[in-house]
């Protein structure tokens, strides 16, 4: 290409070897760093610090580029190198398809880090559910009760913590968060009805967290109010306002399937006298959609319905009620990216290395070949 | 003059001739074909003999008398193998503990041990209570050596049933043994085996063709003791045919022959001998140039390969699942790899280089030798970890990519591992021989070519690997260790050849590179399960990471050392135009 933007420096530079070889250097350690952190303090942990940040800071003082923006230095870099840099021959075609391949693959882990979601779903045998929960994001939930009739709304906790009030609807109240904790324990109570809570530092493992928060009823009329919330109460915290009692409450995120999964028989198998598990699978029925079918969800074997995917993560064995079954349930927009990159990068292989064999075989003959 | 494939073929004959005659007498024949049920395989005794010894004592055979033999004295002329000497002791801290006599690294007998079993029992109680992370070398010695003594204990008692002197069936005994699973139930459909003790003890389980074959067990038993081993061997078939007749006819016991052959020929043992020998070889013909030697180095190198291959393949046959599912086997596969690489690049290289008029020529052959003996020497040591034909989790089992992505990623380690070789070779030769740039421009060719299938294969394989996780767990990444670990290989090729390209560094500094990357491929392939985290960790293999450590050291130094003396080296007449364009320069 003899477009002047090509010669321009900081086109030169963006499409450099030395870029690539800098940034590449960069992925590797954070690599290894992320994996020694994961050691230590779990997956979470190196994921949040790590793997799926922009920057991060080490030992609390040096500023270090995380994952995220490496790789996208990395997207940008091999995106100057396939339009100004690589050669569009015939000779190179299998370099620039690896090389394409690579862009998808970055570009598919980037929309996956950042819209994929994972959700849960516990079932016992015979029971069957619309909802799944996430593992470890929150909300809060208030609701009204009139007769039979429950009214239930529910707001993010990460929306809350930004510091926008919310509205809730159907009364001329807002609810603010005034303190959050991402782990607490409550203490015992200065007066009765108040609960104080202690910040405690997070687990390892997210899902053991139990967050708490420091909530404030705003309204039109009257005094601004105070109280405490957290996610391991049993009970809903009860406000009463213009005489009507909201129940407050913590919880994991919750988000509705579009089908109805009902779980028929869990089967676990182990091979003959050992305790070495063969095999797990959970026969469910599912609706939807105006269809109704049993499908069989096992290890390596999911179940995959409008977008959502259903996984056998776990299972517990529950004397009284019968097994119950877990199920991961995964929505993921680029799923598909991984797959076309993986096959773009197999195919400019092939062709490569096809390409290099007809090469040496045109170029000698059979007895010096080398 | 015979051709080379004879001899070859004829000198793994060779090595596979010891297993092909019967060491013992054939009387002990039926006894190894017994059938046994232990950890969800059905075995041959032969099998478990073998690892049980290995377990007690890190070798699978006692004195020059195989596992089998030892096996039978154990469980029918019980007292006699009192003091044989069989608790592997590691830790010189055990004995002093239990307050027996004794220093550093040794084995002891069950009398030895016996006398402290009180004291052994507190001990090991004190250690289980301990969280599993907390326990030193001694106190895992300790549950070792409790476990295994008990097991030992059971089995002594296993056949006790057979000294009652009445005729008829047997009262129950305490003691059932139940690791020495031999006898299916009546009822096929479950599966289940029991030992003789626990089919005595359990009511409601003796029709008569259970009735008869305890008493063939009862007649063998007395046989063995008596020293009629005629009669012992013709009541042990009987037994066994009474068993497979009530098993679904023709499943598992087409192997069963393949596998005790398997076990006498011991063929990654032999593989490494021979492997060792190439290198003798390679060594001898340093100090005597010529042909033949060379000759005789590749013709062992192909045998091992054959004697490997059968190795590979019988494990395949007898497991009926792809070469690749564990630890054990990764280490015997990729070492296979590499002496399959080591071949084919001997092959090219001999055309390209004409190489028998100088030292250190047969690189193909040496990096091939060299990458099979260490990596079965650690398959060897691995295995004492227990049985390495276990079952597999659910989730490790039957799934196209999970066990394709498992080779294909084992063959981009052996060729990291081979590039990495011939790394060594290409900065010894700089060191030695400053000014021999054909020789080295020739193998740092090698070197990118290899280097270039490693990247390929463990590229191709994380990605299968990252479809397999979608599939069974719905993501394609999760940073696990473990992907890390071959993101990291893939990472490293790719910054080498990158930087090579980009002219950062020389072919110096690829073969350097080269070097590293074997210490990468070493680091992802079981630095990872070290860190004993992440669903792909195989368990600790104890004393590995001293070994790492020290390799990754002494690797480093290595690597260190030679650049500061390439750098002074005054005697290459082309040191200087050499260092601009063949060092390690960062831009």
């Amino acid at each position: 290409m003899s477009l002047k933007i090509v010669r321009w420096k900081p086109v030169r530079i963006l499409a450099s070897l030395q870029f690539t070889v800098i940034g590449l250097l960069f992925m590797a350690i954070l690599v290894i760093g992320g994996t020694i952190l994961q050691a230590e303090k779990g997956v979470y942990a190196a994921q949040q610090n790590i793997f799926q940040s922009w920057v991060f800071w080490l030992f609390g003082v040096l500023p270090l580029p995380g994952m995220l923006l490496v790789g996208s230095l990395l997207f940008i870099n091999l995106s100057a190198a396939v339009i100004f840099r690589l050669k569009y021959r015939r000779s190179r075609l299998g370099i620039l398809l690896v090389h394409i391949g690579l862009l998808v693959l970055l570009g598919g882990g980037f929309i996956s880090s950042q819209y994929a979601r994972e959700y849960f779903l516990t079932l016992s045998e015979g029971e069957s559910s619309q909802m799944a929960n996430a593992a470890h994001e929150w909300e809060l939930a208030v609701w009204t009760q009139a007769g039979m009739k429950k009214q239930v709304q529910a707001a993010d906790i990460a929306d809350l913590r930004r510091g926008r009030p919310w509205p809730v609807s159907g009364s001329d109240m807002e609810v603010a968060m005034i303190r959050y904790f991402s782990n607490c324990r409550p203490a015992a109570s200065a007066e009765m009805g108040e609960t104080v809570l202690n910040e405690v530092a997070p687990a390892a493992d997210p899902a053991e967290n139990i967050p708490g928060a420091v909530l404030e009823i705003r309204a039109s009329q009257g005094a601004a109010r105070r109280f405490s919330i957290f996610s391991g109460n049993d009970f809903p915290v009860t406000q009463r306002y213009s005489d009507r009692d909201y129940y407050f409450t913590v919880r994991l995120k919750r988000i509705f399937l579009p089908l109805r999964i009902k779980l028929l028989h869990f089967e676990k198998t182990v091979y003959p006298g050992s305790e070495i598990p063969k095999s797990f699978s959970s026969r469910v029925e599912i609706e939807g959609g105006g269809l109704r079918r049993e499908a069989l969800i096992s290890m390596n074997r999911p179940l995959r319905f409008r977008g959502y995917t259903f996984y056998q993560s776990s299972y517990g064995e529950d004397g009284q009620r019968g097994a119950n079954s877990t199920f991961a349930v995964v929505k993921n927009i680029g799923r598909w990216l991984p797959y076309i990159s993986s096959a773009l990068i197999f195919l400019g292989l092939v062709v490569h290395f096809i390409g290099h064999l007809a090469a040496a075989l045109k170029k000698y003959p059979p007895e010096v070949r080398s | 003059m015979m051709g080379k494939k004879t001899s070859c073929l004829l000198l793994a004959m060779m090595l596979m001739v010891p297993a092909l005659l019967p060491a013992e007498g054939t009387f002990f024949m039926p006894f190894k074909r017994m059938l046994i049920l232990e950890n969800g395989r059905q075995k041959p005794m032969d099998t478990f003999a073998r690892n049980l010894l290995k377990q007690f004592s890190g070798r699978s055979s006692l004195s020059g008398q195989d596992a089998s033999s030892w096996l039978a004295r154990v469980l029918f002329v019980p007292g006699e193998t009192l003091s044989d000497q069989i608790f592997l002791v590691n830790h010189p801290d055990v004995p002093a503990a239990l307050g027996i006599p004794g220093q550093g690294r040794q084995r002891f007998s069950f009398m030895q041990i016996n006398s402290a079993a009180d004291k052994l029992q507190q001990l090991a109680m004190q250690a289980a209570q301990l969280d599993e992370k907390n326990r030193s070398a001694v106190e895992n010695e300790i549950l070792r050596l409790y476990v295994n003594t008990n097991i030992y204990a059971s089995l002594l008692n296993a056949f006790g049933f057979a000294q009652n002197p009445e005729s008829g069936f047997p009262e129950p005994e305490a003691a059932a043994a139940p690791i020495l699973a031999i006898m299916p139930l009546p009822d096929a459909r479950t599966e289940k085996w029991l030992s003789p003790g626990g089919i005595i003890a359990t009511p409601g389980l003796h029709p008569p063709g259970i009735h008869a074959e305890i008493s063939l067990l009862t007649r063998a038993a007395k046989a063995f003791a008596s020293g009629r081993s005629q009669e012992f061997s013709l009541a042990i078939g009987a037994f066994n045919d009474s068993i497979r007749e009530r098993l679904q006819p023709g499943r598992a016991n087409n192997t069963i022959s393949l596998e005790i052959f398997y076990n006498q020929l011991d063929p990654f043992f032999k593989a490494e001998l021979a492997y060792g020998l190439v290198l003798v070889f390679l060594l001898l013909s340093l100090l005597f140039p010529g042909r033949h030697i060379h000759g005789l180095s590749r013709l062992f190198l192909l045998a091992g390969l054959l004697v490997h291959t059968f190795g590979v393949i019988a494990r395949m046959i007898i497991m009926s699942r792809p070469p690749v599912t564990n630890l054990y086997e990764t280490f015997v596969f990729v070492a296979w790899t590499g002496v399959l690489l080591g071949i084919i690049l001997e092959f090219f290289q001999k055309k390209s280089l004409g190489v028998y008029d100088r030292p250190l020529g047969g690189i193909g052959i040496m990096a091939g030798s060299v990458a099979g003996l260490v990596f079965l020497l650690v398959a060897g040591r691995y295995s004492l970890e227990g049985d390495t034909m276990g079952m597999l989790a659910a989730v490790l089992d039957s799934n196209l990519w999970l066990t394709t992505h498992v080779v294909t990623i084992s063959v981009g380690y052996a060729g990291c591992v081979i590039a990495g070789i011939i790394g060594h070779v290409y900065i010894v030769n700089q060191l030695l021989h400053p000014g021999d740039r054909l020789f080295r421009q020739r193998t740092a060719a090698s070197i990118h070519a290899v280097l270039a299938f490693g990247l390929v294969f463990t590229f191709i394989g994380t990605a299968m690997g990252g479809i397999w996780a979608d599939q069974s767990w719905g993501r394609f990444w999760g940073w696990d260790p473990k992907e890390n670990g071959a993101l990291l290989i893939i990472l490293w090729c790719a910054i080498l050849f990158h930087a090579r390209l980009a002219k950062m560094i020389g072919s110096l500094g690829m073969a350097v590179g080269a070097v590293g990357s074997i210490i990468t491929v070493v680091l992802a392939w079981f630095g990872v399960n070290l860190l004993g985290v992440g669903m792909h960790s195989y368990g600790f293999t104890s004393g590995v990471a001293r070994w790492l450590l020290g390799f990754v050291g002494g690797e480093l130094v290595f690597i260190v050392v030679a650049l500061l003396v390439i750098r002074r080296n005054p005697l290459s007449p082309d040191s200087k135009k050499e260092r601009s364009s063949n060092t390690l320069t960062k831009n």
